[in-house]
């Protein structure tokens, strides 16, 4: 596999032997209020969260509890109220507004649940759109995108747009798109949510194995029990209280 | 510019379909601006291209050479000053027979100085010499069937004027005009008593202040005297008011085009927004869009423009220069540049969090 080549150092086999490498993701006694005054509303309560490379958590509970809004700070989208955020090292507290859009297009990827693709990108331009927004284009992005469509089985459908596409084709393209920058963490909202069982659970083995063979963090929201069994570690989120 | 580009040639026929829109209203826009200046042209040619800079008129005629009547003694005081560069002309309407048909022709009948800065250059034929008592006459009588060596009969008094030749771009009062020598037309206005109408300079403000103090004059610059041209201001005040409103409709169509767009676009807004894209990146996209294709629209318009023009008839006046089309032009783009303002405040406005969900 090239894609190895971007990082030597290539990932621990089991999450417990990756304690002594720095965490990817470290959230400290994050917090997030809505609203000030009278009406406020405490959608996560202090949480703390630490992943590995290496690692694919999955975080579920029930609707409202507060899952996105712990996916958003995780993925530097929201400032929690309380609480601390690094990754990769990177403390964030420490970035400027401005800076987050930057340090998201170098560090972060994201498969989401739906409107995840661009419609008027075929598949392949969906990949080198990153490369592209970090001004990076080239002959190296292009060959890039090439290797993630082949691993990913894509490779026949790279002139196709979105809407040629079936659900779990598209999700595969937008993990595909995540990798192109070659993530340290990869955040992923509900990324089965439009697959029946078979696709869904094809997406996130695929999902768990780049984050397994290439040292890559990764948290996941999901509501799907079924795919639970291919994730390393499941927190549940329930009325805002982050449990192991 | 990418993502711009792409999304343009996605979505063809939308694209299309805008700036289809947007050519139209070009070219309205460049079809009125000929209009204009071809109208100003037939109602005032002669005023447009004058060298000179000024006109003198009595104080009571403000400007009106039709309403004004210098006399003999307010002329000399006025040349004293100006010198060479000072030439009285003197203007009267008048009917006459000539030409092929048979039927009554008009023109302004307007003395000058054969050798003053007022005099006609002729394109065919002879110009006018002291002492002659043809005429140079506009080549738009030639349309009429005049011809070099033709005799005019004035009406109704029934006295002769030679064509000796012709000259360019001389219309007033949407009229051709007929040049004679100040003596000639002295001759057949002999009710004047050797008034004129006005005296033309061609001179700076120290001279013309000089004129002032004279008393009982007005000094006009060309354009002032231009905009009191009976009929002039008020012809060309209703059409520039189209243009302006065809360019406000074109400002907001856009706007309002690319505005709703943008709203719709919204969630990959968000999502560009998510993966890393700054708001700087997607509205320099979104300029780069609306420039692009306005761009194309104003260029196709102003390419059918030029080829309407050699298909129009000859009677319609139409006057259109490139450098006018092309300001016309850059006036265009610039309002369509301003337009997407609208739409970059919605762009800055959306936030990432949606694409994940947390807000809607
Ligand atoms: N911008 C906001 N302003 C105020 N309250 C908010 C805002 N965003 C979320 N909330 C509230 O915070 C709580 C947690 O919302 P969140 O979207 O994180 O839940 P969720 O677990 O993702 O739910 P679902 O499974 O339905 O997506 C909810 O009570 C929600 O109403
Ligand atoms: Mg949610």
């Amino acid at each position: 596999m090239t894609l190895t080549a971007h990082r030597p150092q290539t990932a621990p086999a089991s999450p417990s032997s990756s304690a002594l490498l720095t965490p990817t993701l470290v959230l400290q006694d994050v917090s997030k209020t809505y609203g000030d005054g009278d009406g406020t509303i405490t959608a996560l309560h202090p949480a703390t969260l630490v992943v590995q490379p290496g690692e694919l958590v999955a975080v579920n509970g029930p609707s409202g509890s507060g899952k996105s809004t712990f996916l958003s700070i995780a993925g530097a989208l929201l400032r929690p109220t309380t609480g601390q955020v690094r990754i990769a090292g990177q403390d964030l507290t420490a970035l400027s507004d401005a800076g987050l859009p930057a340090f998201r297009l170098k560090n972060l990827g994201f498969v989401l649940q739906s409107s995840n693709l661009i419609p008027y990108l075929n598949v392949r331009e969906q990949l080198t759109l990153v490369p592209h927004l970090a001004g990076e284009d080239g002959r190296d992005a292009r060959q890039q995108a090439e290797e993630l469509l082949q691993l990913l089985g894509l490779s026949e459908r790279a002139r196709h747009f979105p809407d040629a596409l079936s659900g779990g084709q598209r999700q595969r393209v937008a993990i595909a798109r995540a990798l192109m920058n070659d993530p340290q963490l990869i955040l992923a909202d509900e990324p089965t949510a439009s697959l029946d069982s078979v696709r869904g659970r094809e997406v996130v083995e695929l999902l768990a194995q780049q984050v397994h063979a290439h040292g890559k963090a990764a948290v996941m929201v999901t509501h799907d029990e079924r795919v639970l069994d291919l994730c390393d570690r499941v927190v549940s989120i329930v009325d805002g209280q982050l449990r192991e | 510019m990418f993502l711009a580009l792409r999304e343009l040639q996605h979505y063809r026929f939308r694209s299309v379909l805008i700036g289809g829109i947007v050519a139209l209203i070009a070219f309205m826009v460049f079809m009125l601006t000929g209009l204009t200046r071809g109208l100003a042209q037939d109602s005032a040619a002669l005023m447009i291209n004058t060298p000179a800079s000024h006109f003198v008129t009595t104080r009571d005629a403000a400007g009106v050479f039709n309403r004004s009547f210098l006399s003999p003694g307010e002329v000399k005081a006025i040349t004293a000053v100006g010198g060479d560069a000072s030439t009285p002309l003197t203007q009267s309407f008048a009917s006459f027979s000539g030409g092929t048909e048979a039927t009554q022709l008009s023109g302004v009948l307007l003395g000058v100085d054969p050798s003053g800065f007022m005099a006609p250059e002729i394109t065919s034929g002879q110009g006018l010499a002291a002492g002659v008592s043809g005429a140079v006459v506009d080549h738009s009588l030639q349309e009429d069937g005049v011809k070099v060596g033709d005799t005019l009969t004035l009406k109704p008094g029934g006295e002769t004027l030679k064509v000796l030749g012709f000259t360019g771009a001389a219309r007033l009062n949407h009229q051709p005009v007929v040049f004679v020598t100040l003596d000639r037309w002295q001759a057949l206005n002999p009710r004047t008593r050797g008034s004129v109408s006005a005296v033309a300079l061609k001179t700076d403000a120290a001279v013309t202040s000089q004129i002032s103090a004279l008393g009982g004059l007005s000094v006009l610059t060309r354009a002032e005297a231009l905009q009191v041209l009976p009929g002039y201001k008020e012809e060309q005040g209703s059409l520039t008011m189209i243009q302006v409103f065809l360019v406000v409709v074109a400002a907001f169509v856009m706007a309002v085009f690319f505005y709703v767009l943008t709203l719709q676009k919204t969630p990959q807004f968000g999502l560009l927004k998510a993966i890393g894209a700054s708001t700087r990146t997607l509205a320099g996209s979104l300029v780069a869009q609306m420039l692009f294709l306005t761009v194309l629209a104003v260029a196709i318009a102003a390419l059918v423009t030029l080829g309407i023009v050699t298909l129009l008839p000859a009677g319609i006046p139409f006057a259109l220069t490139l450098p006018t089309l092309l300001s016309a032009s850059a006036l265009l783009i610039v309002v369509a540049a301003l337009s997407s303002l609208l739409s970059l405040r919605t762009v800055a406005k959306v936030d990432p969090l949606i694409a994940i969900g947390t807000v809607t």
